[in-house]
Protein backbone atom coordinates (compact mmCIF):
# COMPACT_ATOMS: atom_id res chain seq x y z
CA UNK A 1 0.00 0.00 0.00
CA UNK A 2 0.74 3.28 -0.57
CA UNK A 3 0.10 6.53 0.15
CA UNK A 4 -0.25 10.13 -2.00
CA UNK A 5 0.55 13.63 -0.31
CA UNK A 6 0.59 17.10 -2.37
CA UNK A 7 3.54 19.05 -1.35
CA UNK A 8 4.05 22.82 -1.79
CA UNK A 9 7.22 24.71 -2.09
CA UNK A 10 8.08 28.49 -1.76
CA UNK A 11 11.00 30.18 -2.08
CA UNK A 12 14.12 29.41 -1.83
CA UNK A 13 13.17 25.79 -1.63
CA UNK A 14 10.61 26.24 -4.75
CA UNK A 15 14.01 27.49 -6.50
CA UNK A 16 16.41 24.29 -5.37
CA UNK A 17 13.79 22.00 -6.71
CA UNK A 18 13.96 23.54 -10.24
CA UNK A 19 11.32 26.50 -9.61
CA UNK A 20 8.59 23.62 -9.12
CA UNK A 21 5.63 25.44 -6.85
CA UNK A 22 3.40 22.22 -6.15
CA UNK A 23 3.65 18.02 -6.86
CA UNK A 24 2.82 15.14 -5.93
CA UNK A 25 4.69 11.92 -4.38
CA UNK A 26 3.79 8.74 -3.35
CA UNK A 27 5.18 7.42 -0.31
CA UNK A 28 5.01 3.42 1.81
CA UNK A 29 2.56 3.47 3.93
CA UNK A 30 3.26 4.34 7.58
CA UNK A 31 6.13 6.74 5.91
CA UNK A 32 7.42 9.48 8.20
CA UNK A 33 8.32 13.54 7.41
CA UNK A 34 12.12 11.80 8.10
CA UNK A 35 10.97 9.24 5.10
CA UNK A 36 9.84 12.69 2.93
CA UNK A 37 12.40 14.28 3.35
CA UNK A 38 14.69 11.48 2.05
CA UNK A 39 12.37 10.79 -1.05
CA UNK A 40 12.54 14.21 -1.68
CA UNK A 41 16.12 14.52 -1.75
CA UNK A 42 16.18 11.37 -3.63
CA UNK A 43 13.83 13.11 -6.50
CA UNK A 44 15.14 16.87 -6.27
CA UNK A 45 18.61 16.69 -6.20
CA UNK A 46 18.85 20.71 -5.94
CA UNK A 47 17.40 20.26 -3.51
CA UNK A 48 18.67 17.46 -1.22
CA UNK A 49 21.19 19.38 1.01
CA UNK A 50 17.82 22.03 2.31
CA UNK A 51 15.50 19.61 2.31
CA UNK A 52 17.91 17.48 4.51
CA UNK A 53 18.26 20.20 7.00
CA UNK A 54 16.11 20.66 9.50
CA UNK A 55 17.66 23.25 11.06
CA UNK A 56 17.35 25.51 7.74
CA UNK A 57 14.03 23.93 6.13
CA UNK A 58 10.43 23.32 8.42
CA UNK A 59 7.68 21.68 7.42
CA UNK A 60 4.36 22.26 7.78
CA UNK A 61 1.58 19.53 7.53
CA UNK A 62 -1.56 20.88 6.10
CA UNK A 63 -1.07 24.32 6.93
CA UNK A 64 0.38 23.93 10.69
CA UNK A 65 4.31 23.74 11.80
CA UNK A 66 5.70 20.55 12.58
CA UNK A 67 8.93 20.03 14.43
CA UNK A 68 9.40 16.71 15.50
CA UNK A 69 8.49 13.71 13.14
CA UNK A 70 4.89 12.35 12.26
CA UNK A 71 3.21 10.08 10.24
CA UNK A 72 2.04 10.89 7.20
CA UNK A 73 -1.43 9.70 5.78
CA UNK A 74 -2.99 9.64 2.16
CA UNK A 75 -4.24 13.22 1.16
CA UNK A 76 -1.92 15.02 3.69
CA UNK A 77 -0.61 18.49 2.13
CA UNK A 78 3.07 19.21 2.58
CA UNK A 79 4.97 22.66 2.89
CA UNK A 80 8.50 23.06 2.88
CA UNK A 81 9.02 25.92 4.62
CA UNK A 82 12.70 27.91 4.29
CA UNK A 83 13.68 30.51 6.68
CA UNK A 84 10.77 33.01 6.58
CA UNK A 85 11.41 37.06 5.94
CA UNK A 86 7.90 38.84 5.94
CA UNK A 87 7.53 42.04 7.23
CA UNK B 1 -11.90 41.00 2.51
CA UNK B 2 -11.18 38.33 5.30
CA UNK B 3 -12.56 39.69 8.66
CA UNK B 4 -13.18 37.43 11.77
CA UNK B 5 -16.67 38.70 13.31
CA UNK B 6 -15.33 42.59 12.34
CA UNK B 7 -12.81 42.23 14.96
CA UNK B 8 -9.95 41.47 12.63
CA UNK B 9 -8.88 42.61 9.05
CA UNK B 10 -6.33 40.18 7.93
CA UNK B 11 -5.61 39.91 4.19
CA UNK B 12 -1.92 38.38 2.93
CA UNK B 13 -2.66 39.48 -1.17
CA UNK B 14 -1.37 41.45 -4.12
CA UNK B 15 -3.75 44.10 -3.22
CA UNK B 16 -3.93 45.51 0.47
CA UNK B 17 -5.84 48.35 1.95
CA UNK B 18 -4.19 51.49 2.18
CA UNK B 19 -3.45 52.86 6.05
CA UNK B 20 -6.59 54.75 6.16
CA UNK B 21 -8.86 52.30 5.61
CA UNK B 22 -6.85 50.06 8.22
CA UNK B 23 -7.05 52.55 10.55
CA UNK B 24 -11.00 53.38 9.79
CA UNK B 25 -11.54 49.71 10.65
CA UNK B 26 -10.08 49.37 13.74
CA UNK B 27 -11.78 52.95 15.15
CA UNK B 28 -14.09 52.75 17.66
CA UNK B 29 -15.54 55.15 19.68
CA UNK B 30 -14.72 53.67 22.72
CA UNK B 31 -11.08 54.01 21.94
CA UNK B 32 -9.31 56.64 22.93
CA UNK B 33 -5.98 55.42 20.88
CA UNK B 34 -5.26 53.40 17.79
CA UNK B 35 -1.51 52.41 17.29
CA UNK B 36 -0.59 51.92 13.95
CA UNK B 37 2.84 50.31 12.00
CA UNK B 38 4.14 50.55 8.53
CA UNK B 39 7.24 48.58 6.77
CA UNK B 40 7.65 50.10 4.09
CA UNK B 41 10.78 48.71 1.45
CA UNK B 42 14.42 51.07 2.27
CA UNK B 43 16.54 51.52 -0.52
CA UNK B 44 19.84 50.16 0.53
CA UNK B 45 21.47 46.90 2.52
CA UNK B 46 24.88 46.96 3.56
CA UNK B 47 26.07 49.55 1.03
CA UNK B 48 23.96 48.06 -1.83
CA UNK B 49 21.14 50.15 -3.30
CA UNK B 50 17.99 47.68 -3.27
CA UNK B 51 15.18 48.76 -6.00
CA UNK B 52 12.29 46.81 -5.06
CA UNK B 53 11.34 43.75 -2.63
CA UNK B 54 9.53 40.76 -4.19
CA UNK B 55 7.01 38.98 -1.59
CA UNK B 56 6.49 35.50 -1.53
CA UNK B 57 3.57 33.99 0.71
CA UNK B 58 1.86 29.91 1.85
CA UNK B 59 -1.75 32.30 1.65
CA UNK B 60 -4.09 30.39 3.34
CA UNK B 61 -1.58 29.16 6.21
CA UNK B 62 -0.42 32.88 6.53
CA UNK B 63 -3.68 33.99 6.98
CA UNK B 64 -4.94 31.41 9.67
CA UNK B 65 -1.24 32.03 11.34
CA UNK B 66 -2.79 35.87 11.35
CA UNK B 67 -5.95 34.82 13.10
CA UNK B 68 -4.18 32.58 15.58
CA UNK B 69 -1.81 35.76 16.21
CA UNK B 70 -4.58 38.34 16.83
CA UNK B 71 -6.53 35.93 19.27
CA UNK B 72 -3.25 35.56 20.75
CA UNK B 73 -2.63 39.09 20.87
CA UNK B 74 -5.84 40.22 22.56
CA UNK B 75 -6.04 37.46 25.38
CA UNK B 76 -2.33 39.32 25.95
CA UNK B 77 -3.78 42.85 25.18
CA UNK B 78 -7.50 42.21 27.06
CA UNK B 79 -8.75 45.82 26.15
CA UNK B 80 -7.47 45.93 22.16
CA UNK B 81 -10.96 46.64 20.62
CA UNK B 82 -9.90 45.59 17.00
CA UNK B 83 -6.74 44.91 14.85
CA UNK B 84 -5.84 45.26 11.21
CA UNK B 85 -3.02 43.14 10.08
CA UNK B 86 -2.46 43.51 6.21
CA UNK B 87 0.78 42.01 4.08
CA UNK B 88 1.52 42.71 0.87
CA UNK B 89 2.55 39.97 -1.96
CA UNK B 90 4.53 40.55 -5.25
CA UNK B 91 6.75 43.38 -6.15
CA UNK B 92 6.99 46.04 -3.48
CA UNK B 93 8.92 48.98 -4.86
CA UNK B 94 10.69 51.50 -2.42
CA UNK B 95 8.98 53.91 0.10
CA UNK B 96 5.99 51.27 -0.57
CA UNK B 97 4.30 49.52 1.97
CA UNK B 98 4.58 46.23 2.75
CA UNK B 99 3.05 45.67 5.90
CA UNK B 100 0.25 47.66 8.19
CA UNK B 101 -0.84 46.89 11.48
CA UNK B 102 -3.63 48.64 13.32
CA UNK B 103 -4.91 48.08 16.97
CA UNK B 104 -7.37 50.12 18.68
CA UNK B 105 -7.82 50.50 22.77
CA UNK B 106 -9.43 52.67 25.25
CA UNK B 107 -6.23 54.28 26.44
CA UNK B 108 -2.47 54.33 24.46
CA UNK B 109 -0.21 51.65 26.43
CA UNK B 110 -2.14 48.72 25.14
CA UNK B 111 -2.87 49.66 21.61
CA UNK B 112 1.14 50.60 21.41
CA UNK B 113 2.33 47.28 22.82
CA UNK B 114 -0.06 44.99 21.01
CA UNK B 115 1.33 46.34 17.57
CA UNK B 116 5.22 46.02 18.49
CA UNK B 117 3.95 42.25 19.99
CA UNK B 118 2.35 41.77 16.63
CA UNK B 119 5.31 42.99 14.13
CA UNK B 120 7.67 40.94 16.03
CA UNK B 121 5.52 38.04 15.60
CA UNK B 122 4.82 38.11 12.22
CA UNK B 123 8.53 38.16 11.63
CA UNK B 124 9.04 35.33 13.89
CA UNK B 125 6.09 32.95 12.18
CA UNK B 126 4.03 33.83 9.68
CA UNK B 127 5.10 31.83 6.21
CA UNK B 128 6.01 34.59 3.84
CA UNK B 129 9.16 35.10 1.76
CA UNK B 130 10.92 38.34 0.56
CA UNK B 131 13.71 38.48 -2.36
CA UNK B 132 15.55 41.52 -2.41
CA UNK B 133 16.82 42.91 -5.73
CA UNK B 134 19.64 45.23 -6.02
CA UNK B 135 20.52 48.03 -8.99
CA UNK B 136 24.08 46.55 -9.55
CA UNK B 137 24.51 43.62 -11.33
CA UNK B 138 22.08 41.72 -13.42
CA UNK B 139 19.16 41.77 -11.63
CA UNK B 140 20.88 40.29 -8.49
CA UNK B 141 18.55 38.99 -5.86
CA UNK B 142 18.90 37.29 -2.84
CA UNK B 143 16.11 35.51 -0.20
CA UNK B 144 16.11 37.08 3.55
CA UNK B 145 16.06 35.45 6.41
CA UNK B 146 14.24 36.94 9.61
CA UNK B 147 16.11 36.80 12.84
CA UNK B 148 13.49 36.66 14.33
CA UNK B 149 12.14 33.21 12.69
CA UNK B 150 15.38 31.51 14.36
CA UNK B 151 14.57 33.02 17.78
CA UNK B 152 11.23 32.13 17.66
CA UNK B 153 11.35 28.54 16.76
CA UNK B 154 10.02 26.85 20.02
CA UNK B 155 7.12 29.80 19.98
CA UNK B 156 5.99 28.66 16.57
CA UNK B 157 4.36 24.84 17.39
CA UNK B 158 2.10 26.19 20.05
CA UNK B 159 -0.18 23.17 19.87
CA UNK B 160 1.26 19.52 19.17
CA UNK B 161 -0.56 18.10 15.96
CA UNK B 162 -2.79 15.18 16.68
CA UNK B 163 -2.69 12.49 14.59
Amino acid sequence: MSIEVKVLLFASAREAAGNISETSISLDEGATTATFRRVMAEKYPGLSSLVLDEDSLTLALNEEYIESEVVLKNGDTIALIPPISGG
Amino acid sequence: MSVVQDKYLIRVSDDIPSLEECNTFVSDPSCGAISSFVGITRDNFQNKKVIMLSYEGYVPMAEKELKKLCVEANEKFASIKRIAIVHILGDCPVEAASVIICASSPHRREAMHCVEFLIDELKARIPIWKREIYEDGDGESVWKENVEWHEGKQRRVMVKVER
